[in-house]
């Protein structure tokens, strides 16, 4: 909250160091200093602040100068527009006045007195006003902040959300399975048990299986909440193969993953990296999900359309981890898909962006943030004869006390 | 003709395992396989039984197998399960002819009186199809006059009346129509009717 205060009281003080001595670049630094409020939409803010300042410019306000020494002879300069060539000239004072020889002297020292007051009057009103208009900036500045607040709060909540309702379909499922499991052994055995064909000892082996299923929907319940907990990135030294093997397991919960090939290539060799896996696991089983989506949409060249008898359609799905030029540990998700169109290149990791009806567009801006958190960054391209490849890398994890 | 069975086809093994455990629980008779294609493999057009199918299965799906086994000349009764399933995916499914179309976990009631219905119907229809045949092969065997006299017979002409169209004496038709009815296995003109009707193969305007 410290920040949001910062900024308005920042462009006060502003508001009257400009007034005493403009000087845009003070503006564009202190600025930089605010810079530490999160989530602030920087770009946009310095260039409102830099729209502003031009008016305090020295040249503007010699300008504002010229105009007062030429509306001198008005009663009471009410507002500053420029005056018509009906407008009585300085010169005209002179003449209206009578020719004493001491007289010029007077006049000049009235004039000067005349002149000087005005000037700090129309000073004071200009700094003024200028002081409310940066404070009016202030407040949208703040009203700005705010709205970004919520605008994250949002998304973040639909993250959470959107993460699990895109993954309904293939939750429900998984835990359906068991269940279904459960029922029909409960079921049979209870039938047994009531014809009187059943030896207590034949009820072992359906008990076991019934408790087999059941940890295996708890597995499934634990491992969701762990996904969808809020709370700080706890990071620890962690394998990045372990992360992308249980992703890829989640992604091919999706509809349509079963119809796939996939491929892991994964560098057994690879140094640990220092993330929070369950957030970095997020991440890749949104790359993952999205690969998928592209490979399984089956209208990729060349594939033929409708051919169910091959019982796939050809689709691939490639996840690769490997140590890149730079030491870093890169993952890379290729798939074979219809690829990047055009229109969607400028914005894949923008929230909302999305070629899929029902789908939230989410998944990519998700697994960019968490990627930058982690010092990386994602990156898409597409991969030529179709399908594109998304790929980011971490530092390899610092070397702990133990090696 | 094999006993009638279950096919169970899932790809989870917990499932398909604790099926078969529900099913033999009431004495039937289950056969699991683990995906459509091993299913296709064993599959034989004569195969008496029904099918419980999973749609969500590595390779081809359920709903994939169901079509193929819809182009089959014999129709084995299916009903399918799923452990997620939208409108689209039940409407597929019974526009494919599925009896019935369930969600895991399912009511192990409901689904073993269905999978009951199916076998019981599968049999009737089995014992139909063979009465049918029986019925065409008999049909075939008759003679020209004999087949005419048998048409007559059927729309309610008397000996007399089919005597004066086939320009023959009503004595030759009394033999024509004893030795038909010998052929067809029919005990009198009732059960001929009966017969004729059951046996009919559906004309294209009564298939749906």
């Amino acid at each position: 909250m410290r920040g949001f205060l910062a900024v308005p009281l920042a462009l006060m003080f502003l508001g009257d160091a400009i007034a005493a001595k403009p000087h845009p670049e003070t503006l564009t630094a202190e600025c930089r200093a605010s810079d530490c409020v999160p989530c602030l939409p920087r770009p946009e803010l310095r260039s409102e602040l830099r729209l502003e300042s031009p008016p305090e410019s020295p040249a503007a306000t010699t300008g504002a100068h010229a105009r007062v020494v030429r509306d001198v002879s008005m009663p009471i300069p009410t507002s500053m527009p420029e005056r018509g060539e009906s407008a009585p000239s300085p010169a005209g004072i002179r003449t209206g006045l009578p020719g004493d020889s001491t007289q010029p002297l007077l006049i000049a020292l009235a004039a000067a007195a005349l002149l000087n007051s005005l000037w700090l009057l129309l000073m004071n009103r200009r700094l003024r006003w200028s002081q409310h208009r940066l404070e009016t900036e202030a407040r949208r500045g703040h009203a700005t902040l705010e709205a970004s607040r919520r605008h994250q709060a949002a998304l973040a909540h639909a993250l959470q959300v959107g993460t699990v309702g895109e993954m309904a379909t293939g939750l429900a499922h998984e835990l359906n399975q068991p269940l279904a499991a459960i029922i029909n052994y409960a079921q049979g055995s209870v039938r047994r048990v009531q014809s009187g064909a059943l030896e207590p000892s034949q009820l072992v082996r359906p008990l076991v299986d019934i408790t087999r299923q059941a940890e295996r929907a708890a597995d499934i319940v634990r491992h969701v909440r762990q996904m969808v907990r809020r709370g700080e990135p706890q990071c620890v030294r962690s394998e990045i193969n372990d992360i992308v093997c249980l992703a890829v397991r989640w992604a091919q919960l999706e509809g349509g993953a079963e119809r796939l090939q996939f491929a892991l290539e994964l560098d057994v060799n690879l140094p640990p990296v220092f993330v929070d896996p369950l957030q970095l696991e997020q991440a890749v089983l949104h790359i993952v999900s999205n690969a998928i989506e592209a490979a399984g949409s089956c209208d990729r060249p060349g594939g033929q359309l409708g051919d169910l008898s091959n019982d796939q359609c050809g689709g691939r799905v490639t996840v690769r981890t490997q140590l890149n030029a730079a030491g870093r540990v890169q993952v890379s998700v290729t798939d074979n898909g219809p690829g990047i169109t055009p229109e969607l290149k400028g914005r894949l990791f923008s929230p909302f962006a999305t070629t899929k009806a029902g789908r939230m567009g989410m998944g990519l801006a998700i697994s960019q943030t968490i990627i930058e958190s982690h010092q990386g960054e994602l990156t898409g391209s597409a991969v030529e004869g179709g399908g594109a490849v998304f790929s980011f890398d971490l530092p390899p994890a610092p070397r702990s006390e133990a090696d | 003709m094999p006993e009638a069975t279950v096919y169970v086809v899932d790809d989870d093994h917990a499932v398909r395992n604790s099926l078969s455990w529900l099913l033999e629980s009431v004495g039937m008779r289950v056969e699991c396989f683990a995906s459509a294609g091993a299913f296709l493999e064993a599959f034989q057009p004569d195969l008496g039984g029904c099918v419980v199918l999973d749609v969500r299965m590595p390779g081809m799906s359920g709903l994939e197998l169901q079509e193929r086994l819809a182009a089959a000349p014999v129709q084995v009764p299916i009903i399918v399960v799923t452990g997620h399933g939208d409108i689209a995916m039940a409407v597929r499914a019974m526009k494919a002819g599925a009896i019935d179309f369930f969600e895991k976990p399912f009511n192990d009631q409901m689904v073993i009186e269905r999978i009951q219905q199916c076998l019981e119907e599968n049999q009737r229809s089995r014992a139909d199809r063979t009465a049918r045949l029986a019925f065409t092969e008999r049909l075939a065997s008759l003679t020209r006059r004999e087949r005419q006299v048998y048409e007559r017979v059927l729309v309610g002409q008397s000996n007399k009346r089919i005597a004066n169209e086939l320009g023959i004496s009503s004595k030759t038709v009394e033999v024509h129509r004893a030795r038909m009815m010998e052929k067809m296995g029919a005990r009198s003109l009732a059960q001929l009717v009966a017969m004729s009707v059951s046996c009919r193969p559906p004309s294209p305007a009564n298939r749906r």
